[in-house]
């Protein structure tokens, strides 16, 4: 599944450390506030459209006072839990995947590598298969505790084999350990339909019909995660020039590594918790924010964040609109609409700089 | 004029097949071996065997039916244990194997180990119409290949589970019979039947609540369109006054999380399956509707089209309409 490029630098490293050398460019600044800016619009939107098509008018008098009617309960009880969920999402895996790309210098890397979304999934499924039912709210928990598991022992094995935490036999032990969990999960759920079907409501990404109480569950993981993958970029710049020449900059190299990998980790797993695996949004996201801020992780990772946001809001609110009086759930709008788009941004610009 | 002609088209097979059976195997009990045993299924298949099939393989729902007029498969199949299903629960489903317990997952091995007569299983129509679709497999097959594969290893003989509950029941009653199904089981089981019709026809004239039979996830609430369910279709037929939902579609109509609270019934009848009362509840949009404030949320069983399967889930609606109250306007 998964292509590593070879640790050796490339011009493209040589452009990030440029982009640093020029300072704090008002121009991505400018374009930082266009993303704030582009999140508003889609977070509006979300607010605004829906299945049920709510007028305008009632959505603002819902939302500036509040009563007792349906708009109160669909705008107040449904869209606005929901864009918050969106947001959250849309933070955690456009910032995951940039970090992931990052650490791994791998344009191909996906959150999911280190077996977050497998170790979440198989979690979920053990969950209904030992206590019998499934309940949203202790799914949350489960998915967290599996996503940590997981990626503990990937990097647990990693460190093991190799002494220290490089991103190849890094990328191997991760989808090696993703193999083994998914078996697992297809053990049990082949064998027990109460966990099947509470794996196939949860293995389509969506933001439909959850808790609202998985969203302050899940917020602190996301916002300790979102800190580390900050304090992480500085040295993600140097990583990307490899390890020698990181180390040889003053770089700790496992301080690092860990630091990234608990990033990840825990965005992925707020994520996965959250709204089940949606795809794409790590893959892509960290590419289009390339295109339009540079290289430099300190631009990259808020680009990433509110680029993530816009993503998954926007997805989201399609979704609603083209399902008549049901919907399509994010993670089959991101696959569809997302697929083509991802191609053609592709076939436009070089999207190996890393 | 199409199910009306799709029925006689059953009744002239039912009775062909029945003269058949009749005509070889009527007076030959002890000489079972030069018997023939022939059955013309819904779809107009004919089967015929050396011998009255007694080792059957069947899929999980029509086994139900089976069982309940006395005739104990050897094996199942579908998407669902039969040992945690509440259709089972006054049911003997020791020494039954089950090949399958997902839809489309068959252990051929032990299927073929326990050299089945006979497989029996079922079909949906893809439309209101009725229509099946010849290029999809029966239920519970994940493919085409997979049900040759099955096919090679016994016959199948198929119930179309559409149209009117009444065909299905006769039709299930017929290859009950045909399985050596006693008449005075059936009759019995027929009686308590008409009861059970009676009770539901006066519960629901008595109440006159709006019910919605409906399944739920995260994805949605899904509410059925009765005349597209055979059993329900059968107690609309006595009174049950089913919500008609406005949403497109075949079988089901589809109301997301937002448009939820449009979808009405002052009773909601719910799948055994997906999100149960708590959950409901725990949607904005519909915890604040009639049926879930009022509580008259029961459970929704897809009892067998047989009779002693539909009496049981008709004295229990029954119950249920009894104490339902109108809280919808």
């Amino acid at each position: 599944m998964t292509q590593t490029a070879a640790p050796a630098p490339t011009p493209a490293h040589g452009a990030a450390v440029a982009d640093r050398r020029r300072g704090p460019g008002r121009r991505r600044v400018g374009i930082l506030l266009g993303l704030v800016v582009a999140v508003a619009v889609t977070a509006a939107a979300s607010v605004a459209f829906g299945s049920n098509h709510v007028q305008f008018l009632r959505v603002f008098e819902a939302l500036l006072h509040p009563g007792d009617d349906e708009a109160t309960t669909i705008v107040q009880g449904v869209r606005i839990p929901r864009t918050i969920l969106g947001i959250v999402v849309g933070a955690c895996l456009g910032v995951a995947g940039a970090v992931m790309q990052g650490q791994t210098r791998n344009p191909l890397a996906d959150p999911g590598l280190f077996g977050v979304s497998a170790g979440a999934g198989l979690a979920v499924v053990i969950g209904v298969f030992v206590f019998g039912v499934a309940d949203t709210g202790l799914d949350v928990w489960l998915a967290l505790a599996g996503a940590l598991v997981a990626s503990v022992a990937v990097f647990s094995i990693t460190a093991a084999g190799s002494g220290t935490a490089s991103p190849v036999p890094l990328a191997l032990a991760g989808a090696a350990v993703s193999a083994l969990l998914d078996a697992f999960t297809s053990f049990i759920v082949l064998a027990d339909k109460d966990a099947l079907n509470a794996y196939r409501l949860w293995v389509v990404g969506s933001l439909s019909g959850r808790d609202a109480g998985v969203i302050s569950s899940v917020v602190p993981f996301a916002l300790a995660g979102l800190v580390l993958a900050f304090l992480n970029s500085r040295a993600l710049d140097n990583l990307g020039l490899g390890s020698d020449m990181a180390r040889s900059l003053g770089q700790n190299v496992l301080v690092a590594r860990i630091t990234g990998l608990a990033s990840i980790t825990l965005l992925t797993a707020a994520a996965t918790a959250a709204a089940g695996p949606v795809g794409f949004v790590g893959l892509v996201v960290p590419h289009l924010a390339r295109a339009i801020v540079g290289g430099s992780h300190r631009y990259l990772i808020p680009a990433s964040m509110l680029i993530g946001i816009a993503l998954v809001l926007g997805a989201d609110v399609v979704g609603r609109l083209i399902g008549g009086s049901g919907e399509v759930q994010v993670g089959i709008v991101l696959a569809v609409l997302g697929g083509p788009f991802f191609v053609a941004v592709a076939r436009r610009r070089s999207l190996v700089a890393l | 004029m199409k199910r009306i002609a799709t029925a006689l088209a059953v009744v002239a097979a039912a009775a062909l097949a029945l003269s058949g059976c009749s005509a070889t195997s009527g007076d030959s009990t002890g000489t079972a071996t030069t018997a023939t045993w022939s059955f013309t299924d819904d779809l107009g298949k004919t089967v015929t065997l050396d011998h009255r099939p007694t080792k059957i393989v069947g899929q999980g729902e029509t086994v139900v039916s089976l069982m309940n007029y006395g005739i104990t498969p050897v094996g199942t199949f579908g998407s669902f244990d039969i040992t945690k299903d509440a259709r089972f629960e006054k049911l003997d489903t020791k020494g039954i194997t089950q090949v399958g317990t997902e839809y489309g997952s068959f252990d051929l091995e032990k299927l073929a180990a326990l050299q089945p007569d006979l497989i029996v299983a079922d079909v949906y129509p893809v439309d209101a119409k009725g229509t099946i679709d010849k290029a999809q497999p029966d239920f519970g097959f994940s493919d085409l290949a997979q049900m040759k594969q099955v096919e090679a290893i016994a016959p199948i003989v198929t119930i179309v589970m559409g149209g009117d509950g009444a065909d299905v029941i006769s039709s299930i009653v017929k290859l009950s019979s045909a399985l050596g199904a006693e008449a005075g089981t059936i009759a019995t089981a027929k009686k308590a039947f008409d009861t059970a019709s009676a009770k539901l026809q006066s519960a629901a004239e008595e109440s006159k609540v709006k019910v919605a039979t409906v399944y739920a996830d995260a994805d949605g609430y899904y509410v059925v369109k009765a005349a597209e369910d055979p059993a329900l279709d059968l107690y609309a037929d006595l009174g049950v006054d089913f919500v008609k939902p406005t949403p497109k579609g075949y079988y089901w109509g589809i109301y997301s999380w937002e448009n939820a609270g449009k979808a009405g019934g002052d009773v909601i009848l719910l799948n055994q399956s997906g999100y149960q009362k708590k959950e409901l509840a725990a949607q904005p949009t519909l915890a604040k509707t009639a049926a879930i404030t009022s509580d008259q949320v029961y459970r929704w069983l897809s009892a067998g089209l047989d009779y002693v399967g539909q009496a049981g889930y008709m004295t229990e609606l029954a119950g249920y309409l009894a104490e339902s109250k109108v809280v919808t306007s």
